[in-house]
């Protein structure tokens, strides 16, 4: 088995386009569940506002500026929308009111009323030609063997792992403000805040406004990388990010950034190696080429369910803090 | 049987500034009342939790809140600081109708509450429970969070909170998280937090239940200094003793009605208020809840 050229391939899918955008709709999540303790399954609505907001828009011949603020404003309108609406609710009514709001969302983008706009189920293409005629690197492969990348996956890397830095150092500010403090105060008991004069609505619907932000630059970034489908918004798009979340290390700022690139790494490793393994006979006639696809899926549970025995804080969490009784 | 109550010296109080009210009867009218309470009702269907016609809360002394269980002490807290809704009726801090408000608006009118069983924010550093309860804090905008000009003003607020931690003998827990605190040490942050938020007036939910004898004379002693530095205290208790030792003023609530109010000599001797706790609990005025 070509050990090398798995790892190889999983070190490329850990530090490429897709895995940036996890690590920024990561840290928008971070932000509403890790500091502001809000259960929000519906993060993927702010990826797909984002995107649908960028390239519809684009498609029409906005510019980019222009397409990349209407993604953020989209992204901010939805949030807005679904935070009055969802979080006077108690938390784990939040939890319900995301999930089926990001399943209404995919539903409505998606249907044949909306195709005239969003495309239906066709979703929108050719609309990032402006973001890649900017791109500074001719056309190529960069990289050392395997390890490479085309010119337009290294143009999208630059800017993503630029947001990233920018979004690192954004979100560490906030959260070590007196703002960010508030934030966590009220996670960990909303009566004892609002008995110390802390308007609690308002501030959970600006850390979760924000962090629908943090959502849409991902969403641009991915409907630049991979056109914008409707079915690739759906909920499971969340729990990935809350699974690389959990990797990471909930309320650390960089903890979605290294869980992102942990998950992309391990998900295309376990591929790799499922695809490998069957292909050589390993398990006789037990498992076909067509088993790889959900056996990475199980193989990458498992090692959620290791994490969360053995390092519940995940890689930067403090141990201390994540077993500390919250109530 | 209720345990046995410490033998009790009528402590002299710290001198009152303030001059109490001529009268002992249910609803008398006070000199300079900062919270007022008129035709205050709570009622769950047809029960009525809360149902008191006149009450006033005199500025600067300490009152004690007393009743048997169920008597509507907690729902009354509840009413008065926006944390549960009213059905009829009105309060009144100092001159501001507040009933209708949100319960944070009336905090930061200046009327504090705690809670009757302690709440730490446990994965918040001690430090970080104090400053978070200030007024004060500057970067705690948003639009602000970016400027330079919050750090500085932040020092002023971890002097202050120093000074408090200091004070409640927690400084040397300053940057643990609060969840690794003791159940006493607990109830003294809450209080500490509390006062950081530089209340007129404090509302204190049970603030002995579960605290040692020793513990509980610490807290009596802050409650007596609150009342020294100007802030108006009212606090619901169960053990007759600590009421005896800080209060100046005793109003004893049951079935949600105010059937006594006088100094605790006077209240401990009305017929009424003993009707009250042995009719409704055998074990008399202890403080089992």
């Amino acid at each position: 088995m070509d050990w090398i050229g798995i790892t190889v391939a999983a070190l490329r899918a850990s530090v490429g386009p897709v895995a940036v955008a996890y690590a920024l709709a990561g840290l928008g999540l971070n932000l509403q569940f890790g500091y502001a303790g809000l259960w929000n399954y519906g993060h993927v609505v702010a990826v797909a506002a984002g995107a649908y907001g960028a390239a519809i828009p684009l498609e029409a011949g906005a510019t980019l500026m222009v397409g990349v603020l209407c993604g953020v404003a989209a992204a901010l309108v939805v949030s807005l929308f679904l935070g009055v609406a969802a979080l006077r609710l108690r938390l784990d009514y939040l939890a319900i009111a995301t999930i089926a709001f990001g399943e209404i969302f995919r539903q409505v983008v998606r249907s044949n009323w909306a195709e005239p706009v969003t495309g239906g189920v066709f979703g929108i293409q050719q609309f990032a030609r402006d973001f890649f005629d900017l791109n500074p690197i001719s056309e190529g492969r960069y990289g050392w063997g395997d390890f490479s990348f085309d010119h337009r996956s290294l143009w999208l890397m630059i800017v993503g792992w630029t947001l990233i830095v920018i979004g690192v150092l954004a979100m560490y500010m906030l959260v070590h403000s007196p703002w960010g403090r508030t934030v966590r105060a009220i996670r960990e008991d909303e009566q004892v805040a609002r008995s110390l004069g802390k308007n609690v609505f308002f501030v959970r619907l600006q850390s979760f406004m924000i962090g629908s932000v943090f959502g849409a630059f991902a969403g641009v970034l991915l409907a630049f990388a991979n056109n914008v489908n409707p079915d690739f918004y759906s909920l499971i798009l969340t729990f990935w990010v809350y699974t690389a979340l959990l990797i990471g290390g909930i309320g650390r700022v960089l903890g979605p950034v290294v869980g992102a690139v942990v998950f992309w790494f391990l998900f295309q490793w376990f591929d790799g190696f499922m695809q490998s393994s069957i292909a050589e006979g390993w398990y006789g006639n037990l498992l076909q080429t067509t088993d790889a696809g959900p056996f990475r899926f199980m193989l990458l549970g498992l090692i959620l369910v290791l994490l969360v025995v053995l390092r519940p804080q995940g890689f930067f969490g403090d141990k201390d803090e994540a077993l500390l009784d919250a109530s | 049987m209720p345990p046995e109550a410490m033998p009790v010296e009528a402590t002299p109080l710290e001198a009152t500034s303030a001059v109490l009210p001529a009268e002992s009867r249910p609803g008398v009218s006070k000199p300079n009342p900062i919270l007022t309470a008129r035709g205050l009702v709570r009622s769950f269907g047809a029960f009525k939790a809360v149902d008191i016609q006149n009450l006033e809360i005199q500025q600067g002394v300490i009152t004690a809140l007393i009743g048997p269980n169920g008597a509507g002490k907690t729902t009354f807290f509840n009413l008065a600081t926006g944390f549960d809704d009213t059905s009829e009726g009105s309060c009144w801090f100092q001159d501001q109708r507040i009933t209708g408000l949100h319960n944070y608006q009336i905090a930061r009118l200046g009327a504090v509450r705690t809670f009757q069983n302690t709440r730490a924010l446990t994965r918040l550093t001690v430090m970080e429970n104090m400053l978070f309860a200030s007024q004060q804090q500057f970067g705690e905008r948003l639009h602000r969070v970016y400027g330079a000009k919050w750090r500085r003003k932040e020092q002023k607020e971890k002097e202050r909170a120093r000074e408090l931690l200091d004070r409640f003998a927690l400084t040397h827990m300053a940057d643990e998280f609060a969840g690794t605190l003791s159940g006493g040490q607990r109830k003294l942050l809450e209080m500490a937090r509390a006062l950081m938020a530089e209340p007129t007036m404090v509302l204190l939910d049970e603030p002995l239940a579960g605290v040692n004898p020793a513990l509980g004379e610490t807290i009596l002693e802050h409650i007596l200094a609150l009342k020294a530095g100007g802030t108006t205290v009212l606090f619901i208790e169960h053990d007759m003793s600590a009421v005896r030792k800080v209060s100046d003023w005793v109003i004893c609530l049951a079935e949600g009605r105010v059937i006594a109010e006088g100094t605790h000599g006077e209240v401990g001797q009305n017929q009424l208020v003993l009707d009250a706790y042995l009719g409704s609990t055998r074990g008399g005025m202890s403080d089992d809840e």
